[in-house]
C-alpha cells in the first residue's frame, strides 16, 4: 500500500493544483482491493460511537477511517481525540465528583479518629486539581490515537461534511481540504452545549466545554439549568469550596423520576446550594471589577432579580452537530426540528449512512449506549451480525453529592403506561452504616422499586438515592434484563453491611400508607 | 540531530533528569533491561525492539535527545519495589518502555515494535 500511495503522490504532483479562495485543494485517491472507495467505511465523529464502531468493523477486515475535529468552545477551549465522555465529559466529571468527595471524607475521618491538623485549612487548589484532570485526559487521547495507528484506522483530524452520499470532505485545521470516499458511513458526531440567547451568554458564559480545565478558580458561580450536567457541575463546585446558585426552568431533572429528583436537590440545598425554581437567565453583563452580573426572571410571578458571580455556567442543554455535516448533498432527510437524526435501527433514510450516539433522536445520551450500539451496527455492517440494539432498561446514574442511580421507568412512566391499579410501588427510606459516626445527613437516603401489581410483580424500575448509587444500581440492571419479579428480588439475600441490600429488604408499599422509615439495623 | 546518552541505574538516572534543559529539545527515555555478557539484554521483548528503535533512529531527522536507560538485571527488575516501578516520574509496568519527558505519551512493551508507533511517539509536537 506504501509504495501505491507513493506512487499516486508523485503522480499528483504533476497534476495541477486547484486553488479555490486561497484555500489549496488536494485530492488523494487510493485504491482499495473493495472497490471503488477509498474505505469500507468511514466515521464521521470520533467519540464513544464513533471509536467503538470503528475498532470493531477493522476487527471484521473493514479498511476504517475516523474523522474527528473539535470547534473551539465560544471561550476558545478545545480537546483532543476521545470525543465529549473523555475530554469534557463523563470522565472529568467523575474525576472531579471524587475530588469533592474526597474533601468531604478528610472532615469524616475526623469523626473516626483520624487526627487531621488544622482542619479548617483543607481547601481544594484548583489549578493542581485541573492539572491532574487534564493530565489523565491527556493520556487517554494518546492512549485512543496509538490504540487506532496500531489497528490501521486512519484517523483525519478534520471537520467532515458530505460531498455527494459515498463523498466525505474534511477540512483540517490548516485550512486544507481532504476529500475521501467510503461504502458505509457512520455519523457519530454527538452534540455540544446550547447557549440561550440572551445579551452576555457567548461573551461572557462558559460550559461545560470549558469547566475542567478553567484557567482559574471558578468563585462564586451561578449554574443556568438543572439538568444532570447542571446539577452534577454545581454539586461538585460546592463541595469543592465555590458558592452554587442553580437557575431551574421548569423542574431539575427533567425526564427522571421527580420524587427521586427532589430528593437529589434536596440534598443539594441542605448543602448550602441556592436554587431558584422557574427562573430563566435574562442577561450577563461583565462588570468593571471582572465579575458578571446576571439577571434572571421568575416565569410564575415575573419578578426579576439579579446577582453578582465570578462564574456563569450555562448549562441549558445540548444540541447535536448535524448542521456542519451537510446532510443534503448526502440525500440523508430523516432530521428532526431539534437537528437530530431519526434512525430507528442507526440507519438514515440513505442505506449506507448511519447514526450512533448523541445524534440520535429519541436515545439515551449516554457513552455505554453509543459504544454498544456503535460495536452492533459494525458487526451488522462486517460480520453478518443480525443484533440489534435494545435501548430499553439502560441503566444510569446522576453523580451529584449525593448519587442517584436508576435503571428502568419512572414512577410516572409506569403509572402513565399501566394505570395506578396495575402498578406497586416498594419503597424505603434507610440509613448507610457509615453515616452514623460521621453523623451525615440520612434524610435523601431513599429508594424505591416500580413492580406490575399482579403475579410475581415483574420490577419495571429501581431507583436509588445514596452514596455509590451507580455501583448498587449496575447489578440490578442484568437483573432486570433476566425478567427480575419483587418476588425473586425480596428471596434474595443481602450483603450486610452494604446499601445495595436494601434493594433486598423493600417490603413496604406505597399503597399501604405505612412508614417508609427504618426501625433498626439488621431486622 | 539526535543526541544519544547512555544512563545505567536509577540513581544516574534521577540525577539526569535534574539537568534536563526545560527549553531544549524532547527527551525520549528508553528503559531496557541490562546486557549479559553476550551482549544481548536478558529481557527477551528488549532483544526485539533494539534494531528497530535503532533502524528508526538512523532515520529520524529531528531534535531529540534519545536516552538509554539500563534499568539493572533480571532479579531487579523483577522487585515489586523496584524504584523504577514505585517512582511517579517513571511508573513503570513493563520492560522495554519508551517514555516522552514530561509528557503523557509512553510506548511499552511490543509497541516499541511498531514504527507506526514509534512515529507517532518521536515526531509529533503536543
Amino acid at each position: 500500500m506504501t509504495i501505491l500511495r507513493n506512487f499516486m503522490r508523485i503522480a499528483n504532483s504533476f497534476r495541477p493544483v486547484q486553488r479555490i479562495d486561497n484555500i489549496f485543494f488536494l485530492s488523494w485517491r487510493t485504491f482499495s482491493s473493495h472497490g471503488t472507495f477509498d474505505y469500507d467505511l468511514a466515521v464521521i465523529g470520533g467519540g464513544s460511537g464513533g471509536l467503538a464502531c470503528a475498532k470493531e468493523a477493522v476487527n471484521h477486515g473493514a479498511r476504517v477511517a475516523v474523522l474527528d475535529y473539535v470547534t473551539p468552545s465560544p471561550q476558545g477551549t478545545k480537546w483532543g481525540l476521545g470525543g465529549t465522555c473523555v475530554n469534557v465529559g463523563c470522565i472529568p466529571k467523575k474525576l472531579m465528583h471524587q475530588a469533592a468527595l474526597l474533601g468531604e471524607s478528610i472532615h469524616e475521618a475526623i469523626s473516626y479518629g483520624w487526627e487531621v491538623p488544622s482542619p479548617d485549612a483543607i481547601k481544594i487548589n484548583w489549578s493542581a486539581l485541573t492539572e491532574a484532570v487534564q493530565n489523565h485526559i491527556k493520556s487517554v487521547n494518546w492512549v485512543t490515537r496509538v490504540d487506532l495507528r496500531d489497528k490501521k484506522i486512519e484517523y483525519i483530524n478534520g471537520l467532515g461534511e458530505f460531498k455527494d452520499p459515498h463523498t466525505l470532505v474534511a477540512t483540517l485545521k490548516n485550512g486544507t481540504k481532504r476529500e475521501l470516499t467510503a461504502r458505509n458511513i457512520v455519523i457519530a458526531v454527538g452534540g455540544r452545549p446550547h447557549y440561550p440567547d440572551i445579551p452576555g451568554a457567548l461573551e461572557y458564559c462558559i460550559s461545560s466545554d470549558d469547566i475542567f480545565s478553567l484557567g482559574h478558580p471558578p468563585g462564586k458561580t451561578l449554574v443556568v439549568g438543572a439538568g444532570y450536567i447542571g446539577l452534577e457541575c454545581a454539586g461538585f463546585l460546592n463541595s469543592l469550596g465555590f458558592s452554587a446558585t442553580v437557575l431551574v426552568r421548569s423542574v431539575p431533572l427533567r425526564g427522571f423520576d421527580q420524587q427521586m429528583a427532589l430528593m437529589v436537590t434536596n440534598e443539594m440545598e441542605e448543602r448550602g446550594v441556592a436554587f431558584h425554581h422557574k427562573c430563566i437567565p435574562l442577561s450577563v453583563e461583565k462588570l468593571e471589577s471582572g465579575q458578571l452580573k446576571a439577571r434572571w426572571q421568575n416565569t410564575e410571578t415575573g419578578e426579576q432579580a439579579e446577582d453578582v458571580f465570578d462564574t456563569v455556567l450555562m448549562a441549558t442543554g445540548r444540541y447535536a452537530l448535524t448542521k456542519a455535516l451537510n446532510l443534503p448533498a448526502a440525500g440523508v432527510t430523516a432530521v428532526t426540528g431539534s437537528g437530530k437524526i431519526a434512525a430507528q435501527t442507526e440507519q438514515t433514510d440513505v442505506a449506507h449512512v448511519y447514526a450512533v450516539g448523541d445524534v440520535l433522536e429519541g436515545r439515551p445520551e449516554l457513552t455505554p449506549v453509543a459504544i454498544h450500539a456503535g460495536r452492533l451496527l459494525a458487526r451488522r455492517l462486517f460480520a453478518d451480525g443480525l443484533q440489534h440494539m435494545d435501548y430499553e432498561n439502560v441503566a444510569t446514574t446522576v453523580f451529584t453529592p449525593l448519587e442517584y442511580g436508576c435503571v428502568g421507568l419512572s414512577e410516572e412512566a409506569a403509572l402513565d403506561r399501566y394505570g395506578e391499579e396495575s402498578i406497586e410501588v416498594y419503597h424505603a427510606f434507610y440509613k448507610p452504616t457509615e453515616f452514623f459516626i460521621p453523623q451525615r445527613n440520612i434524610r435523601n437516603c431513599y429508594l424505591k422499586a416500580v413492580a406490575e401489581r399482579g403475579g410475581a410483580q415483574r420490577v419495571l424500575g429501581l431507583h436509588f438515592v445514596g452514596p455509590v448509587a451507580g455501583e448498587v444500581i449496575q447489578g440490578f440492571a442484568a437483573a432486570i434484563k433476566c425478567g427480575l419479579t419483587m418476588e425473586q428480588l425480596m428471596n434474595t439475600v443481602g450483603i450486610h453491611p452494604t446499601v445495595a441490600e436494601e434493594f433486598t429488604r423493600l417490603n413496604i408499599t406505597k399503597r399501604s400508607g405505612k412508614d417508609p422509615n427504618p426501625a433498626s439495623c439488621c431486622s | 540531530m539526535i543526541s544519544f546518552v547512555n544512563i545505567e541505574g536509577f540513581d544516574e538516572f534521577a540525577k539526569y533528569t535534574e539537568s534536563i534543559d526545560q527549553k531544549g529539545p524532547p527527551v525520549l527515555f528508553y528503559f531496557s533491561g541490562s546486557k549479559l555478557p553476550d551482549g544481548r539484554s536478558w529481557c527477551p521483548d528488549c532483544v526485539e525492539a533494539e534494531p528497530i528503535i535503532k533502524a528508526f533512529l538512523d532515520e529520524l531527522k529531528k531534535n531529540v535527545i534519545f536516552v538509554y536507560v539500563d534499568v539493572g538485571d533480571r532479579e531487579y527488575w523483577k522487585d515489586k519495589a523496584c524504584p523504577f516501578r514505585t517512582d511517579s516520574r517513571t511508573k513503570l509496568m513493563v520492560i522495554p518502555t519508551i517514555i516522552k519527558w514530561k509528557g503523557v505519551q509512553r510506548l511499552e512493551g511490543s509497541q516499541c515494535t511498531k514504527r507506526e508507533l514509534l512515529q507517532m511517539l518521536f515526531e509529533e509536537d503536543d
